[in-house]
């Protein structure tokens, strides 16, 4: 893989995992995965739902406590670090969550939710003219009005509302944004605009983001590299552009040829018929060889028995996939 | 035509303001035939599909209008005639399956409940029917499965059910709202082509609502394009994607991100959409419409036809002064 510079955020073999049924048993959602942010790059993470996706990003914010693994921070492992230390560098990170309507206090005003972080973030205390120019120019970045800080958050439509989580994960200047699903509530049009303004301010603050979504046409616009999970490990990872013409794990064709797209071709074969019909095979856990392997169509006996790691692709060097079979099947 | 809607018109009567979500829509359906609407959230295409069957409490709702399903009229029979419509004619899919079942029935006792209350069958019978009509969207073991209480289910599953439970009524209409929003992608697709072989089997027609316009370019044989409670377009899949004839369903195609790439800003529609409780004069995009005119807001709308099966509510599209 080439990677110019060490990352800005590298999430080393982070293992997540969560009581189970029974008191004895712990079911496993993150088996020991590695994802590094370089500065300025914004990386998608794709997946259906349980996959984990969502639990690696707040594992990253420090929401989720990790059984094993480094959260290093421009090269500080931040889950060793302690008091203030580990305060200034979780200001660093910050979260926009998949629904506004519940990401925001409904008691609060968008200037109080706003001055709440923005406090957080400073070790004095700030004077409420001092606060009232920053919010201005929080709010001013996210395009809404200043004088929209006197309204409570059911004024707000579901676009705008995503505009004050941004507003509010911006206040304490943080240079990573962790964005779990934040536009799948939203409508197209407005999904569109919000995904402008996030893709906008990366460029204008230099932030570097982890960009969750299960969906893929969101992750083409907004991401350069992409990783692909699959039941809580990476099984694929890439620029983004060449994982999108020429994915390497079967995991990942089979997701892009399952997103509805619009095409205008006579006698195009619908998209919901390109992937073999029935129930996902092997919902239930499979305990040896590759996890996809039993809704795979490409498995060979092999499969089943080794699992496989994510290496680099050979005749690929820029590729990391996790399938035996990555080097000789040819998916499109 | 197996449905016949004519001039629809649905407000909610509030205390201090009169809501109103359908304004006026007309549109056929023939057997067999799947039907997409396309709209975004608060364009009125749920209150649509609901009133059609008049489920929805009045007071506070008011619907007026035709709506004739195999020539019968739903809209002014009495309730009685329309429940045994709505029990063995009609079959709805919801968005959220979790929400659909009750989580304390076991599964079997709630697919069996409308053949023994409607169809008068005795349990085994009925037990049958409900194991064969599992099979038939694809679970496995469906014969021990469906002894599963809901939670037990993931969420496709559990909307294969939900297909189940109405298929078992044979309906000959479905209406499906937002059906595969809350699923994966390849769940979605799998879910997408059982409901199309299905429809090829038995013949049934498909009303279905989505604000997703891959699906409707794919799966649907017709479209309906509804904001703010009206039709901006109606055409067959293909053409309207080939030539949208209206500023709202281009503005739409244009703000969705493809997987092709290569595009630094999305499209997003100015402004936002007008109160339903305020009155609108004309096309009710005009105020956000790149090619809006005087015309638009003097003219009363009208869906009229342009082209084979295709029809559009722009009048400067109609009268050629919009070109694409």
């Amino acid at each position: 893989m080439v990677k110019p510079g060490p990352p800005l955020l590298d999430l080393q073999d982070i293992t997540v995992s969560f009581p189970g049924i029974r008191r004895s048993e712990r079911s496993v959602v993150l088996h020991g995965v590695s994802l590094s942010l370089e500065k300025g790059v914004t990386v998608g993470l794709v997946g259906e739902s349980g996959c984990g996706k969502t639990t690696l990003g707040r594992a990253a914010v420090g929401l989720q406590k990790i059984d094993n693994g480094k959260i290093c921070y421009d090269g500080t492992d931040i889950t060793r670090l302690q008091g203030n230390a580990l305060r200034t560098a979780r200001r660093r990170i910050q979260m926009v969550f998949q629904n506004p309507f519940a990401s925001l206090n409904p008691r609060m005003t968008v200037f109080d939710a706003i001055a709440e972080a923005v406090q957080a973030g400073s070790d004095a205390h700030q004077r409420k003219t001092v606060l009232t120019d920053r919010i201005s120019s929080i709010l001013e970045q996210v395009g809404l009005d200043a004088a929209m800080m006197r309204k409570f958050p059911h004024e707000f439509s579901g676009g705008q509302r995503q505009r004050i989580a941004i507003a509010r994960a911006l206040a304490v200047n943080p240079s990573v944004i962790i964005a779990d699903e934040p536009v799948s509530s939203l409508d197209v049009s407005v999904a569109a605009q919000i995904l402008n303004l996030l893709h906008g301010l990366r460029e204008r603050l230099g932030l570097t983001m982890l960009f969750v979504s299960h969906d893929l046409s969101v992750v083409r616009f907004i991401a350069r590299y992409i990783a692909v999970m699959y039941r809580g490990r990476v099984v694929e990872y890439g620029q983004a552009e060449s994982i999108f013409t020429t994915p390497r794990h079967p995991y990942t064709a089979m997701l892009l040829q399952a997103v509805p797209v619009i095409s205008t071709e006579p006698g195009a074969v619908p998209f919901f018929e390109r992937i073999p019909a029935g129930e996902a095979a092997g919902a239930a856990a499979q305990q040896q060889g590759c996890p996809f392997a039993p809704r795979c169509q490409y498995k060979h006996d092999e499969c089943l028995k080794v699992e496989p790691v994510l290496e680099p692709v050979r005749g690929d060097d820029n590729r990391l996939c996790a399938c035996l079979r990555a080097g000789e099947l040819r998916l499109t | 035509m197996l449905l016949s809607v004519d001039s629809l018109f649905t407000s909610f009567h509030l205390r201090n303001a009169v809501v109103r979500a359908v304004r006026g829509v007309s549109f056929d359906l023939a057997r067999g035939e799947i039907l997409g609407i396309v709209g975004e959230s608060g364009s009125g295409k749920t209150v649509l599909a609901h009133s059609l069957l008049r489920l929805l409490p009045s007071p506070p709702a008011r619907i007026t209008g035709n709506v004739r399903f195999e020539e019968r009229e739903l809209l002014t029979g009495d309730e009685k005639e329309l429940r045994s419509i709505r029990s063995n004619s009609v079959g709805m899919i919801f968005q959220d399956p979790s929400a659909s079942f009750n989580p304390y029935m076991r599964l079997v006792d709630q697919l069996i409940e409308p053949l023994q209350l409607h169809r008068k069958m005795g349990r085994s019978e009925a037990v049958a029917k409900a194991v064969a009509a599992l099979d038939e969207t694809g679970i496995p073991d469906a014969a021990k499965k469906i002894n599963s209480y809901p939670h037990e289910f993931s969420g496709g599953m559990l909307q294969r059910a939900m297909i189940a439970m109405t298929l078992v009524m044979r309906p000959q209409l479905v209406l499906a709202d937002e059906p595969t929003t809350a699923l994966d992608v390849t769940v979605q697709a799998q879910l997408l082509r059982l409901i199309r072989d299905l429809r090829d089997r038995y013949g049934m027609s498909v009303l279905f609502i989505t604000h997703n316009l891959g699906i409707v370019a794919g799966f649907c044989d017709r479209v309906l394009v509804m904001y703010a409670g009206v039709l901006l377009e109606s055409a067959p899949a293909a053409a309207l994607f080939r030539a949208p004839a209206h500023p709202y369903t281009r503005a739409l195609m244009q703000s969705v991100p493809e997987l092709t790439g290569g595009i630094d800003k999305l499209y997003s529609i100015p402004g936002v959409p007008p109160d339903p409780a305020a009155p609108v004069d004309g096309c009710p995009f005009f105020p956000r419409c790149a090619f809006g005119s005087d015309v638009c807001v003097t003219t009363p709308l009208q869906l009229d036809t342009i082209g084979d099966q295709h029809a559009t509510a722009c009048i400067r599209t109609r009268c050629g002064e919009i070109t694409w």
